[in-house]
């Protein structure tokens, strides 16, 4: 009897090996895209995580499509225009429809844009959007949709954290069921979500717009970096986030798949400006000429990096076009140093977060760099929390922190430079009053010179060592076409089969 | 001068007789003869090989060490990511083990005698006191206790010693309270104290060289353990600051390189290795060679 139940089991197991599991349904209409992390949740008003985001884009549509110059263009909304700096009137697409029926109007739009502030949400997008006043409903298809004060940015926010979602279902479910099986009006609608597991879509064929290439589309989560790869280069996925530097060489190398840019890590290296000795310009802009970007470009990124000339990446709008970038020229940084009174270089301390392998090693050949322009670096790693707390406790001297390079100018230079935001390091008036009228000024020409003006004003100042954009990129399978998009999003409705 | 003669002679012997005890021993002396080759090269550098450790050549990132296709003589056992010389830093880095090592040790002996011969001689109530101290220490997770202290000091190497000693004195501590319980009741103690000699120097002049043996074993064997902690640590980041090679520091940066450059970790991999391998060695070697049950006289 024993036996018997042994030879059972044994068989039950060996059957179980033997079958193929659901990896083996895929076929030519389904794509696989594999991330780091499965979503946390599928309401985009509700997470603020990348790889959630990922997801929830598929599902959702907003009122404009972001563009790479930071515009926008009709999604949702068929047109709009402008009726004062504070005010635009916005026309619905007429006929448009959520997954299950329900129309798309004004009444939704205004839903979903009192649902950010509805504080039960917990909108991580509500700060981006607290410029906004009020929805208005005109008629069944326009709405306006005011500010407080000029707000340039606004349809470019607009674009990527208003998702309009149904009223009529939401207030049937509530809002936690939402966001397990949420209802959207993006080109996919949810099929299931296997805990876990994936998250299963299929094409919605009431969508508006161009229709996706793909009839089916699967998100996966695989946390392991080198398991990841593998799954792209063994065809088990189409598309894969989260390739470190040093793996890149491998998926190029191996001619089943290819790298597309997207979004972009801006380190920079930040200095404390209100201490001496950075207190003086001439020894803030020894710094910046001390650094080889050149050759850390070559060496550690294979030149694919974008070296800075200033504070905005090359990539963003605003950006100066005059300005170059600071020289690798050591000699002039000890003559800068002599002429500020410090004719045997200084020593300081540079911190960075020992979270970030890359960063260490950014950090170990800046400072080797520093040494040859007469500033000797003490490193300071530090855990994540203390970098962060000392940060703000304006503990560090030269640091090394990062944000992305979004296509808005609004979204960094504000926060990093207006000192009503951050002034632990650096304050200078002249740059609040240029920002404030940034995000004020209504045309867009004029509002690309008051960016130069501010980049070309802190390019002098060397509030910074500026640095380099270093792109990250998604990993496609040669089979698959999919170009990636600067705000690190995964819109697979732009992905089609290669010809 | 007779008298001081009349003093040491009698140790010299015992020291000379340990010495060939540890020499019959096959294993003791590779480990001892492995240990003192480590040692003597670590102090040889940088008089034979005359590369800076930390100087970065970037376009030289990743060179394989000399013997594999891409290699170079000039770097033997290759570069690191920021194109160091791997060999040099293996060297540099053996200083800082073994400083680490034995600093930590001596710094955990010293408070680990003072406190175990003060706990086992009085006994009593300084004793206990002494006693729960230490049952505090162990139960002490080692990695918490020596990350809060690094979070507070600031990582040096001064620090990391320090913390590597400070937790690590129980163990000197309870040994050699152990000995002293069973030695103060010897004889020739009492006969000692019988004859009014002060405590400080029954202790001093009596005791304590009658418990540096179990010391001396104790303290090699501890060697290899402080070494994988610094490693460890190290590994961490919480360690010796960078950029100062050290064995674990360059096992951890290596780390993410390990499926392209396989040579960043395997080489300070295998010189802990070794390192450890000889210490222990020589460690078991002494404990035999000093036990007089397991000595053929």
């Amino acid at each position: 009897m024993k036996k018997l139940s042994f030879v059972c089991i044994f068989a039950a197991v060996a059957l179980a090996i033997a079958i193929p599991g659901p990896v083996a349904a895929r076929d030519a209409g389904t794509l696989v895209v594999v991330q780091e992390a499965e979503p946390v949740g599928l309401d985009l008003m509700r997470s603020s995580i990348q790889t959630t985001m990922n997801v929830a884009y598929n599902i959702h549509d907003t009122l404009f499509h972001p563009q790479e110059d930071a515009s926008v263009t009709p999604a949702i909304a068929e047109s709009w225009e402008q009726v004062d700096d504070l005010t635009w009137k916005i026309k619905i697409r007429k006929g448009a429809t959520f997954h299950n029926g329900e129309p798309i109007n004004a009444d939704a739009v205004k839903y979903s844009f009192d649902r950010v502030f509805n504080p039960d949400i917990q909108c991580p997008h509500k700060g981006k959007l607290s410029g906004f006043k009020e929805v208005k409903v005109i008629d069944p298809y326009t709405v306006t949709i005011s500010t407080d004060a000029p707000f340039a940015p606004g349809l470019y926010m607009l674009a990527y954290y208003l998702p309009i979602v149904p009223p009529g279902y939401i207030k049937k479910v509530g809002d936690a069921e939402y966001n397990a099986t949420p209802i959207g009006s993006g080109p996919y609608r949810l099929i299931k979500w296997v805990r876990g597991e994936e998250v299963i879509m299929e094409r919605y064929d009431k969508y508006y717009g161009p229709k996706p290439a793909y009839k089916r589309l699967v998100f996966k989560a695989i946390p392991e970096e080198s398991s990841r790869i593998a799954a792209l280069l063994t065809g088990e996925s189409d598309v894969i986030s989260g390739i470190p530097v040093h793996q890149r060489k491998k998926i190029e190398d191996s001619r089943k798949a290819y790298l597309t840019p997207q979004m972009g890590v801006m380190p920079y290296l930040g200095i404390n400006t209100y201490e001496a000795p950075f207190d003086d310009v001439r020894v803030r802009q020894a710094v910046n000429y001390s650094i080889n970007r050149e050759l850390i470009n070559k060496a550690l990124f294979g030149g694919k990096a974008i070296i800075c000339n200033g504070p905005t990446s090359p990539r963003t709008f605003g950006a100066n076009p005059a300005l170059k970038p600071y020289p690798f020229d050591p000699k002039k940084s000890r003559e800068l140093l002599k002429a500020a009174g410090h004719p045997n270089g200084i020593k300081v301390r540079l911190a960075y977060g020992t979270y970030m392998s890359q960063i260490q090693e950014q950090s170990e050949a800046i400072a080797s760099d520093l040494a040859k322009g007469g500033i000797e670096v003490t490193l300071e790693p530090f855990e994540r929390a203390v970098m962060w707390e000392r940060y703000k406790g304006k503990k560090h001297q030269l640091f090394i922190y990062w944000w992305d390079d979004a296509p808005e100018p609004h979204r960094y230079i504000y926060s990093l430079f207006h000192s009503k935001s951050r002034d632990y390091y650096y304050k200078n008036t002249k740059i609040d009053e240029l920002l404030d009228k940034g995000a004020a000024t209504m045309d867009r020409g004029k509002r690309a010179l008051v960016y130069n003006e501010i980049d070309k004003i802190l390019y002098d100042d060397c509030p910074w060592a500026y640095l380099y954009v270093i792109p990250e990129v998604f990993g496609v399978a040669n089979g698959v076409s999919y170009q990636g998009k600067r705000d690190g999003f995964l819109d697979m409705r732009y992905a089609s089969p290669k010809k | 001068m007779t008298i001081i003669i009349d003093e040491i002679a009698p140790r010299l012997r015992l020291l000379n007789e340990t010495l060939r005890e540890v020499a019959r021993r096959p294993s003791a002396l590779v480990g001892g003869a492995m240990l003192i080759i480590i040692v003597l090269t670590s102090l040889s550098f940088p008089a034979v090989y005359n590369v800076n450790p930390l100087s970065q050549d970037l376009m030289a990132r990743f060179t394989p060490p000399a013997w594999q296709e891409g290699g170079t003589v000039a770097h033997l056992l290759g570069t690191d990511n920021l194109g160091r010389d791997i060999l040099a830093r293996l060297l540099h880095g053996s200083r800082i083990s073994l400083l680490v090592g034995f600093a930590a040790v001596a710094l955990a002996a010293l408070a680990g005698i003072i406190l175990g011969l003060i706990s086992g001689y009085y006994g009593g109530r300084i004793d206990n006191i002494i006693m729960r101290i230490a049952d505090i220490f162990m139960a002490y997770p080692f990695m918490l206790l020596t990350i809060s202290i690094i979070a507070v000091l600031g990582t040096s190497l001064f620090n990391l010693i320090l913390v590597l000693g400070l937790s690590d004195w129980v163990t000197y501590a309870r040994t050699i309270r152990g000995s002293v319980l069973s030695l103060k009741e010897k004889e020739f103690v009492e006969a000692s104290r019988a004859i009014g000699t002060p405590h400080r120097t029954i202790i001093t002049r009596h005791i304590l060289p009658n418990v540096i043996s179990p010391l001396l074993i104790l303290g090699t064997l501890r060697v290899a353990n402080i070494i994988i902690w610094e490693s460890g640590l190290s590994f961490l980041g919480m360690g010796v600051p960078p950029p100062m090679a050290t064995w674990g520091r360059m096992l951890a940066d290596g780390r993410i390189y390990i499926t392209d450059a396989w040579w960043l970790v395997t080489f300070p991999g295998i010189a802990i290795m070794i390192t450890i391998l000889s210490i222990n060695l020589l460690g078991d070697g002494l404990r035999d060679a000093l036990d007089p049950r397991l000595r053929n006289i």
